[in-house]
């Protein structure tokens, strides 16, 4: 080893220098990794603990558990659980309690609340056996298994309880124990048909924006801008008037109604609002631009000489397009695809303005049970199933765009 | 005439694809030119023709104080969103293009990542969040939330153009005696204006149109122009909605051509 003196020095300016030069170009993006760190990380990592956390069992019965394990207990159990009552209702708890239990068993609300009404330190004060036979009186359902196997199922306050829910796993019973579906809900629809209708509207927004992006990427000129700006005229226009503008056309008293009625294409007005029809459509027109634009700058960069150069050996019109151009295309194709994929998953304004209840996708029901049904553990499991599954369904996809995109996007 | 890059497409084949382009724009934009002029229909339908052109219900609109105060509402919401993400994001992009960020693409990432995610999700994260601060229902809160939103816009605008700006224009700045602050006020901000204009316009863009966030955080007093139409659209339609929505459109459209004009004239 020969260093020369300068080149140790600088090393070790180099290694002296360092925190204040790495940190230079850190101090002016501090405010926004702050506020991302607060608004960004924190809440997406209350959402996972909202989705694991099930406190409300073991916070109001934590003496009654004990006795819940294997179905209805004995009488030790049952004076027990009024004794936990006596405590949670001077604290509170009761109402949490309630919704709780009839989230695992059908009628568990019920039965707390008609408890409750009875249990005080008088009762509290009987021997085991009368505190038994007043528990069953006010409410049958205690002496069957199912409420005692919901008590069991909420004694950790942390469970999978909610994200079981969530991925379809029956977790409610009936009274006498046996798996009760919660009927409204079958999860595994509703995904599937996210699923379906992201997929179909990915693959419309392609096979519709190819040709488009084709002609705005190889005209020049006027008409070139022209193009674009009819391409990104919807894309700047607000979603919600987009989206409000389809309401307008497909009412049963509006304009498309009335030009085939005009046409004589149909004899009455046609349900076209409220319908799978309407959704996709009008999420087909939302999504193309974000479909095209990837496309059309991917498009943009193919030398015209390489299909020129397939025609001069002899390759159709359609042969040299297929097998030069469009192979170089896919990456455009590929990472407009994966964006309108990926926006399509979350949608939450468009079905819900222009779709029926069959055609409402995940993000409809997080904000259901968020705002109308107030189980927040419900809709931060459906949060992670969905974040989740977009990640592990996007991400293959993504590795590909990120590896040709150079930058580009 | 102009040289097209591919005379070779043939007649037989171009006549068809300019025909299915122009119905591909048309289902972009019809639907569009189809709803909005519906706001000066006289009569209280939806179809054409009209029996005459009134400005009835940009009246009844602009004399609702329902409307009034949401416009008035969605507009201080949005002014705020657009200098809190335009600031944030404007300072975090003159960092996120020096390549000695460390963990930059991390950090990019994350920094774009509002604008992929489930609007619906971060609305539940920020609402159980904001509860114990006592940030629901609030202007404060509907603003944070909406700037969550916005900066990635402005990260991307901003971004786009320190990337052709020269920055041994700031050494020089330094050289010649001018502080930190001095020289990005002085020298790099005029020159990025455009980006940042752009950034701040689609700033304003988005928190006006925004209605997922507001459903899950905003109270009865940050009743946004947006969530009145919402509310309206799903359960009646009203003309009224539409001319609210011309008004959005126009409002949006003239930030956007002042921004255009005064990038162009730069």
């Amino acid at each position: 080893m020969n260093l020369s003196p300068s080149a140790t020095s600088q090393t070790a300016r180099r290694q002296k220098a360092p925190l204040r030069h790495r940190l230079g170009p850190v101090l002016p993006a501090l405010p926004m990794l702050a506020f991302l760190a607060l608004f960004l990380v924190v809440p997406l990592a209350i959402i996972g603990k909202t989705a694991l956390s099930d406190p409300e069992v073991s916070a109001a019965l934590p003496q009654a558990l004990a006795y819940a394990a294997d179905g209805v207990p004995d009488d030790a159990g049952f004076a027990a659980l009024v004794a936990d009552l006596v405590e949670a209702k001077k604290a509170g708890l009761m109402r949490p309690l309630a919704r709780r239990l009839e989230y695992g068993v059908a009628g568990g609300s019920a039965a707390v609340t008609d408890l409750a009404r009875i249990a005080d330190a008088e009762l509290a004060a009987q021997d085991p056996a009368a505190i038994r036979l007043a528990v069953t009186g006010s409410n049958p359902i205690w002496s069957q298994p199912g409420i005692w196997q919901a008590i069991d199922q909420g004694a950790a306050p942390w469970s999978l309880f909610y994200l079981k829910w969530a991925l379809g796993v029956p977790v409610k019973a009936t009274p006498d124990g046996q798996p009760a579906s919660d009927g409204i809900h079958d999860f595994g629809t509703i995904y599937l048909r996210t699923i379906v209708i992201s997929l179909l509207v990915t693959g419309l927004t392609v096979v519709i924006g190819y040709p488009l992006a084709y002609v705005v990427a190889t005209s020049s000129g006027m008409i070139g801008k022209v193009l674009i700006f009819l391409v990104l005229l919807p894309f700047w226009t607000s979603l919600l008037v987009r989206t409000m503008s389809w309401i307008v056309v497909l009412q049963k008293n509006g304009v498309m109604n009335d030009l085939l009625l005009a046409g004589g294409l149909t004899a009455e007005p046609l349900p076209l609002l409220y319908t799978r029809f309407a959704t996709i459509l009008a999420m087909v027109q939302i999504q193309l631009p974000f479909t095209v634009l990837p496309m059309i700058s991917v498009m943009r960069a193919i030398p015209p000489s390489h299909v020129r150069a397939a025609r001069s050996m002899g390759a159709g019109p359609v042969s040299a397009h297929v097998s030069v151009f469009m192979p170089q295309a896919v990456p455009g194709i590929a990472a407009g695809a994966l964006l309108t994929f990926v926006l399509c998953l979350g949608f939450y304004l468009t079905p819900a303005l222009v779709g029926g209840p069959g055609d409402q996708m995940v993000s409809f029901f997080i904000a259901r049970f968020t705002n109308e049904q107030l189980n927040w553990g419900l809709a931060s499991a459906l949060s992670l199933v969905l974040i989740a599954g977009a990640t592990v369904i996007a991400l293959p996809l993504s590795r590909y765009v990120f590896r040709h995109s150079s930058g580009r996007f | 005439m102009t040289p097209r890059r591919y005379a070779d497409l043939p007649l037989h084949l171009r006549l068809p694809l300019y025909l299915f382009v122009g119905l591909t724009l048309a289902l972009l934009i019809l639907p569009l030119l189809a709803a909005l002029p519906i706001s000066v229909n006289s009569a209280p339908w939806f179809t054409y023709p009209f029996p005459g052109v009134s400005g009835r219900w940009f009246k009844a609109f602009f004399l609702s104080d329902t409307w009034t105060g949401a416009l008035l509402n969605s507009l201080s919401i949005a002014l705020a969103t657009t200098v809190l993400a335009t600031t944030l994001g404007t300072l975090a992009a003159i960092g996120l293009v020096n390549a000695r960020f460390p963990l930059r693409r991390l950090v990019m990432a994350l920094a774009i990542a509002p604008m992929l995610m489930p609007v619906v999700v971060l609305g539940l994260g920020l609402f159980i969040f904001f509860g114990p601060l006592g940030l629901n229902y609030t202007f404060a809160g509907v603003v944070v939330a909406h700037s969550l939103l916005a900066m990635p816009f402005v990260i991307i605008t901003v971004t786009a153009t320190l990337t052709r700006f020269d920055f041994t224009l700031m050494q020089a700045a330094a050289n010649l005696g001018a502080s930190k602050t001095r020289a990005f006020f002085d020298v790099m901000l005029p020159l990025i204006a455009p980006g940042v204009g752009a950034g701040a316009v689609f700033s304003f863009a988005t928190s006006f149109d925004e209605v997922v966030m507001v459903l899950f955080i905003a109270g009865p007093g940050q009743r946004t122009l947006p969530k009145q139409m919402f509310t309206g659209l799903r359960e009646q339609l009203d003309p009224t909605i539409i001319a609210a929505a011309v008004t959005m459109v126009l409002i949006t459209s003239a930030l956007m051509i002042a921004a255009l004009v005064i990038a162009k004239k730069r």
